[in-house]
C-alpha cells in the first residue's frame, strides 16, 4: 500500500463492528500483496479527512491490529506492518491459490454455475469450522 | 469529560411542546449526531445549547457552563443555523477578514483550505453560490474561529454525496486535531453512521436513545417474528433483554445477552434500520428485570 493511496470504506449494512471492517481490509491488502512488511498503514489525521470515517473507530482498528501482532505504532512516525496475520504464510497463500483456481476452474468446467461454487465453499468452511470449535 | 449535558430540557411554543424532558450527555471530542422525524424538537434543542433560545425548566451545560451571550463562552462554541444568513454581496475572502476582525482566534489558512477542498472560490460572492456551497461557507466560517463545541443543524442538507464526504471529512479532521466536539443534525443516518461515534435520537421532544453508536449497533438484532420466538423471549426472565420491536414481519430485539442472541439465531441490524424501527416500531415491550405472571 502506498503511502497516500489507501482508503478504507466501511459498511454499516453487514453488522461487522467498523473497527473490525477496517482490521478485515488492512488483512485483506495483505494477503493480496497491495500491502507488505514494513509498510506505513496511512496517519489516522488522513484517513479521518479522506474517508470521513471517525478517528476512533481507526484508532481502535489499529489498536486491535497491534494486539493481533500484524503492526506496531512508532512514536511520531506512524504505524508499521511489522508481521502477517496469524495463519497467513504467504508461501502457504500461494500454494493454496493455485490449489482453489485448479479446483474452481475444473467446476466451471464440469458446469457449476457461480453461485452453487460460492454456497459450496460456505457450507464446508462452516460445517468443519463447527467440527473444529470445541463445545 | 462532559462537553454537552442536557438534563430533563422542557420547552413549549404556545401549547406546542418542542422539548419534553430530554436528558442526555455528549463526551467530550465526541462527533456526534441528532437524529428525529421533522418536529422532533432538534432544532429547538439545537438552539437552546447555542443559547439562543430559553428552556422553561431543565438545566444545560455546554462547554463548560450555561449558554449565555458571555463573549468568552461564546468564542467558545460554533453554530450553525438551518438556514444560514451571510451578507449577500460578500465573498468568502471579505467575510474572512470580517471574522478575523470580530474573532480573537481565526485559522483563514485552513479556511481557504478547507473551501478549495470543496472548490468552492474564495473570490465568489456569496450571492452567486448555489444553496448547498453557502451553507457549507456558512459551516467553514463557524470552524475557522476553532471553537470547542461545534453545533450544526442540518449542515449536509443539499450537498451532492461528493461534496457531504468532503464536508463529513473537514468535520471530522476538525473535531480529531482540535479535540472539540461536534452535535449535528442530519436525517441522512447512512452519511453519519461512518463518520459519528455518538447518536441522540429524538421523538416528540423527548431523547428516546443517547448512545455510542458502536453500542447501539452491538446490542440490536433481527430475530425471526414467530409464536416460538415470542415465547422464548416472554419465558427469559433474563435482565440485560431490555426490549424488542416489531416491525414488519420481523423482531428487532435489543439485548446485550450474547448466549441469547446465539439461542435466537440473531442477525445484526444496521443503524438505519435500528433509527427507523425506534421511532415508527408499531409495538415495543419492555420487559422488566423480574417478570412474573401477572396475577389473574
Amino acid at each position: 500500500m502506498k503511502n497516500g493511496r489507501t482508503q478504507f470504506s466501511i459498511d454499516r449494512t453487514t453488522g461487522v463492528p467498523p473497527f473490525l471492517q477496517i482490521v478485515e481490509q488492512v488483512k485483506e491488502s495483505l494477503y493480496t500483496g497491495k500491502l507488505s512488511l514494513g509498510d506505513y498503514l496511512p496517519s489516522i489525521s488522513e484517513v479521518v479527512r479522506v474517508s470521513a470515517i471517525n478517528a476512533n473507530t481507526v484508532m481502535k482498528a489499529y489498536r486491535e491490529l497491534e494486539t493481533l501482532g500484524v503492526a506496531q505504532a512508532l512514536q511520531g512516525v506512524g504505524t508499521i506492518i511489522i508481521d502477517l496475520p496469524k495463519g497467513a504464510n504467504p508461501i502457504l497463500l500461494d500454494t493454496y491459490y493455485s490449489k482453489f483456481e485448479a479446483l474452481i476452474i475444473q467446476a466451471r468446467q464440469d458446469g457449476l454455475e457461480w453461485e452453487p461454487i460460492l454456497h459450496l465453499a460456505s457450507t464446508v468452511m462452516r460445517e468443519i469450522k463447527a467440527k473444529e470449535k470445541p463445545l | 469529560m462532559i462537553a454537552i449535558s442536557a438534563d430533563r430540557l422542557s420547552k413549549k411554543y404556545k401549547r406546542n411542546v418542542a422539548l419534553n424532558l430530554a436528558t442526555f450527555e455528549i463526551p467530550k471530542g465526541s462527533v456526534a449526531a441528532l437524529v428525529g422525524k421533522n418536529g422532533a424538537g432538534k432544532s429547538t434543542l439545537l438552539h437552546v445549547l447555542a443559547g439562543l433560545a430559553k428552556v422553561d425548566s431543565g438545566h444545560v451545560t455546554v462547554n463548560g457552563s450555561s449558554p449565555s451571550q458571555n463573549s468568552t463562552w461564546l468564542s467558545q462554541i460554533g453554530f450553525v443555523d438551518q438556514v444560514a444568513s451571510l451578507p449577500s454581496q460578500y465573498s468568502l475572502k471579505k467575510l474572512s477578514r470580517l471574522g478575523s476582525d470580530l474573532n480573537t482566534t481565526w485559522n483563514d489558512e485552513l479556511l481557504f483550505q478547507r473551501s478549495e477542498q470543496l472548490e468552492i472560490s474564495p473570490d465568489r460572492r456569496v450571492e452567486n453560490l448555489s444553496g448547498g456551497q453557502k451553507h457549507a461557507v456558512a459551516v467553514l466560517l463557524a470552524l475557522a474561529k476553532e471553537p470547542a463545541v461545534v453545533l450544526l443543524d442540518e449542515p449536509l442538507a443539499s450537498l451532492d454525496p461528493i461534496s457531504r464526504r468532503t464536508l463529513l471529512g473537514i468535520f471530522l479532521s476538525h473535531a480529531y486535531e482540535n479535540a472539540s466536539t461536534i452535535l449535528l443534525s442530519s436525517h441522512l443516518v447512512g452519511d453519519l453512521e461512518r463518520a459519528c461515534d455518538h447518536i441522540v435520537l429524538l421523538s416528540k421532544g423527548s431523547v428516546l436513545l443517547s448512545h455510542s453508536i458502536d453500542e447501539v449497533v452491538g446490542a440490536h438484532f433481527w430475530v425471526t417474528n414467530s409464536h416460538t420466538t415470542k415465547a422464548l423471549l416472554d419465558s427469559l426472565m433474563v435482565s440485560p433483554l431490555e426490549c424488542w420491536i416489531e416491525l414488519d414481519s420481523k423482531l428487532l430485539v435489543c439485548t446485550s445477552n450474547a448466549a441469547l442472541v446465539n439461542q435466537l439465531d440473531a442477525k445484526p441490524a444496521g443503524l438505519e434500520e435500528i433509527v427507523i424501527a425506534r421511532m415508527t416500531g408499531s409495538s415495543l415491550y419492555r420487559s422488566s428485570t423480574n417478570t412474573t405472571e401477572a396475577p389473574n
